[in-house]
């Protein structure tokens, strides 16, 4: 059976999930793994929420805000900008591939540049396989609890 | 040395330079830290080993500084400290806890032996006044070890060992730096209630990205530990990683303050 990824998209209310709409309204096709999470900002994603998507089921995740300048809330996609080089290191620690989180600037109008993100998202983590920290705590727990 | 910094800080107090001495106590073998507000007092003044000076954890009231500072307004407090103690002081200072005003800094640099024991990179605070800078252990055999892993064996590796967790929450108990009134460890967002082990890697990954821009390397978290874990492999790639990122080192001046305390863009690369 061919492997389909799953995809967690914290997507900001102001830009990203504007332009993943306009994706749709303009009748754009993209593969439907991404399953989307709207945030009021970016800088509203905490890496335990990665994390969180990770470790629950996702084989990946994709954090969109507006592009660094354009934040609605000025500073917010500031600070998303400084945590997650901090969150992939973090991953890389765990012996996770850092891969499986990407931080992308999508504004409300690049509805075309979300669908080429999330192609593009999508066959790197079809190359990389299944996240092999999902439903780990689940397994663990099954077998502990014989 | 003991006899020493009791002596240096009997002076203090009889100068009146400052108002009481903040420090740990022996009784009967356990040490406790406590304020000192006499000569007779500062008698059971020790340099415990790895007995940390600072507890901050929920009740929020284990942060005695604070609260001494809080009831009394303008109080000057002197703080035995070491390298580790010392780090922690500034961040939390950095990070609103306590105020250093009023605060005089009473360093000591730990021995060679102390710092092995401690396997201490930075076993002295920035101006020693008792004891002299030696230098710190180069390198944990273990970090060099977890460096080398591919990231298959450090998944298996974390497996293993936080599998062993019994989430006793020691770790973020000894914690010098955890004061949130509201911990992520304890969210069921986070971490499933009652389950064990808890949450891979959720659980630890909550301490390990708080901790990041200001663990102070004291190993409290990992002395705490009654499973062995080894936390300072997670704590310390993630001092690293700040570093390497954003140029800041946690415990450094206090002017310097973490990326992520500051609003402005700074230095970050895209991620």
């Amino acid at each position: 059976m061919s492997f389909e990824p799953k995809i967690v998209a914290f997507l900001c209310n102001w830009c990203s999930y504007t332009g993943a709409d306009l994706a749709g309204t303009s009748r754009m096709h993209y593969p439907p793994n991404v399953v989307s999470i709207r945030v009021n900002c970016s800088g509203r994603v905490s890496p335990l929420m990665v994390m969180s998507a990770l470790s629950k089921g996702a084989d990946a995740v994709l954090i969109s805000g507006c592009h660094i300048g354009d934040c609605h809330y000025v500073t917010g996609n500031w600070q998303t900008e400084k945590r997650v080089p901090l969150l992939k290191k973090g991953l890389e620690a765990l012996g996770v591939d850092p891969r499986r989180v990407r931080l992308e600037w999508v504004s409300a109008s690049e509805g075309a540049r979300f669908v080429e993100v999330v192609q593009d998202f999508i066959a790197e983590i079809e190359r990389l396989g299944p996240n092999p920290i999902k439903g780990a705590s689940h397994d663990r727990r099954a077998a502990c609890s014989l | 040395m003991i006899e020493e910094l009791r002596a240096h800080c009997k002076e203090l107090l009889a100068a009146g330079r400052v108002d009481c001495i903040y420090g740990l106590e022996d009784c009967d073998g356990a040490c406790v830290p406590r304020f000192f507000t006499t000569a007779a007092e500062l008698d059971r003044l020790v340099l415990a080993g790895k007995q940390r000076l600072f507890f901050t954890c929920r009740p929020a009231d284990r942060n005695l500084v604070a609260l001494q500072q809080a009831q009394r307004p303008g109080v000057r407090i002197g703080i035995v400290v070491r390298g580790c103690d010392e780090r922690a002081l500034l961040e939390l200072a950095k990070l609103r806890q306590l105020s250093l005003e009023g605060v005089e800094v009473i360093g000591v640099a730990c021995n060679r032996s102390q710092a092995e024991a401690c396997r201490c990179a930075r076993p002295y605070p920035r101006e020693p006044v008792l004891g002299e800078k030696v230098e710190g252990v180069a390198e944990d055999p273990a970090l060099t070890r977890f460096r080398r892993m591919r990231p298959e064996e450090r998944l298996a590796f974390w497996h293993h060992h936080l599998g062993k967790c019994i989430k006793c929450y020691g770790c973020r108990n000894a914690c010098p730096l955890c004061f949130c009134r509201e911990c992520q460890m304890e969210r069921e967002l986070f971490v499933t209630p009652g389950a064990l082990p808890p949450d891979f890697p959720l659980f630890h990954f909550v301490h390990m990205m708080h901790l990041a821009d200001r663990c102070a390397d004291c190993g409290a978290c990992e002395d705490a530990c009654p499973m062995d874990i080894p936390l300072r492999l997670l704590k310390t790639t993630m001092r690293e990683a700040v570093e390497a990122l954003f140029g800041y080192r946690p415990g450094s001046d206090p002017a310097h303050r973490s990326p992520f305390a500051d609003i402005s863009r700074g230095e970050a690369t895209h991620g």
